[in-house]
């Protein structure tokens, strides 16, 4: 089976801008699996579809997937469209349950099915170019898929419950001299290494504090109000963070000795 | 603005966020937020979450299917969205056809196989009478529902696409312009359905009996 296009052969354009005014643009080799594959009966696209080795000269990606779903869904093809389909989630859709399910274990099945709804829609909708993403970067557009249908479920659920879930009575504390087990730079390499592990005995509600902090060097508060800060994210005191900085502390340390004993 | 527009808005602002920056981080961030101001909160809340995403070890869910049982639930939704495409470019396309369609009710039912005898036959009118009201000659408040129905049964068209075409101005056929040796002209106003059925000699009398009773019907 070759993997050279005919010459002079160009995949239809991508039509979006970006904010600066420039087209999404595919990769270099989303466009030369597109060549190759372009004139292949439907058939024996399937057969070069199904090559899961990702080093084979056949290997088509997710995105070159995606483009022929919408070549064939021109068409009127729908069995093609549907067998296209099937290899593409076939790739990805253990990626998506598995990624929600660290986001929100409880809401996972919602969310997996509204993911998979609005991928499904974006792809298939031939009328306008909101499904362009999906053949420049299809990973990165899952996971921003998956981040905004999780974000919509936790607002629905802020709404529904009424639920403000700030703890206001331990910002009352005075004392500057708290005894923070963590805080910005106070972890090595290895410890981080070696708490990485252990995130999962974290409470759910600070975890997410925790990592901002340790791993994506979240500032617990600024004196430049322009500046992100943990604490304003979370809209408490900053000594609340760092009594929430106790908390995992004392999670970590029952943890650690779980571990070791 | 509405919600669904500034969802979308929102959309083309992280899809940018998202294929613009390599990697997202506290520092892309506020940049993103002095570009954006009016969706600080989503921004952030989307930054959190994607390094969240980032960090957080894959969670083996009890629950979770094998790979071909999540495949399956995928292609359900394939196969719902394709249905739908179906059915919606079908009903279009019986739009588009019907919208081009009645010009000529005798027209019509010849594109059906129907001689403007059999179709009279087939209305319970006479001929006479059918062309005058394919010619809209007709007041078309006066012409009984019952024969509206007959009509559309014999050409297979809706009551109401009938309806319409009864409800436009008087014509003279293109074949009768042909065939008139001076430019024939349309009559001066519509006539009442009833008094052409009174009128009409060519009706026998248990025909025009029948017709005549769907008058009483319609005080």
């Amino acid at each position: 089976m070759g993997t050279q296009g005919p010459a002079g052969i160009r995949p239809t354009p991508l039509t979006k801008h970006n904010n600066e005014g420039g087209l999404y643009t595919r990769t270099p080799e989303v466009e030369s699996q597109i060549e190759s594959a372009f004139f292949l009966d439907p058939a024996s696209l399937l057969v070069r579809a199904r090559v899961v080795d990702r080093k084979s000269p056949d290997y088509l990606q997710e995105e070159c997937l995606v483009y022929f779903i919408r070549e064939y869904l021109r068409k009127d093809d729908e069995r093609t469209v549907e067998s296209l389909f099937e290899i593409l989630y076939g790739r990805c859709v253990t990626y998506i349950k598995i990624h929600l399910c660290a986001l929100s274990p409880e809401d996972v099945e919602d969310a997996f099915q509204e993911v998979l709804e609005e991928v499904t829609d974006k792809i298939l909708d031939l009328d306008s170019d909101r499904g362009d993403f999906y053949q420049v970067r299809l990973w990165r557009a899952l996971k921003m898929k998956m981040i905004t249908v999780y974000n919509e479920i936790i607002e629905d659920i802020k709404k529904r419950e009424n639920d403000i879930s700030i703890d206001r009575s331990i910002e009352t504390e005075e004392d500057d001299d708290l005894d923070v087990f963590l805080c910005d730079g106070a972890l090595s390499s290895e410890d981080i290494a070696f708490i990485k592990e252990g995130v999962i005995a974290i409470p759910d509600r600070h975890r997410k504090m925790f990592l901002l902090l340790h791993y994506e060097g979240w500032p617990i508060k600024s004196k430049d109000p322009e500046t992100m800060t943990l604490s304003k994210y979370f809209d408490v005191d900053p000594k609340t963070i760092y009594n929430w900085l106790n908390e995992v502390g004392e999670a970590l340390r029952m943890w650690r000795e779980g571990k070791e004993k | 603005m509405s919600m669904p527009k500034k969802k979308a808005i929102l959309e083309d602002v992280l899809t940018d966020y998202v294929a613009s920056e390599p990697r997202l981080s506290h520092a892309v961030l506020q940049k993103w937020i002095r570009l954006y101001p009016e969706f600080t909160k989503e921004l952030t809340e989307f930054t959190v979450n994607w390094e969240l995403m980032e960090h957080l070890p894959p969670v083996s869910d009890p629950k979770l299917q094998d790979k071909n049982t999540l495949v399956l639930r995928a292609m359900s939704i394939v196969t719902d969205r394709l249905y739908k495409r179906r059915q919606q470019r079908q009903a279009e396309e019986a739009k588009q056809t019907v919208e081009a369609e009645i010009t000529d009710l005798v027209a019509e039912g010849t594109l059906r196989g129907l001689n403007v005898h059999t179709m009279a036959d087939r209305c319970n009118l006479s001929v006479p009478l059918l062309m005058k009201i394919s010619r809209r000659f007709i007041v078309f408040a006066g012409i009984p529902k019952q024969v509206i129905e007959w009509i559309s049964g014999a050409i297979g068209r809706t009551v109401d696409e009938v309806n319409t075409y009864l409800q436009g101005p008087m014509m003279i056929p293109e074949g009768v312009k042909f065939r008139a040796k001076s430019s024939p002209k349309l009559p001066e106003k519509q006539e009442d359905f009833f008094d052409v059925v009174r009128k009409d000699t060519t009706l026998d009398d248990v025909r025009r009996a029948a017709l005549l009773s769907l008058e009483d019907r319609k005080k």
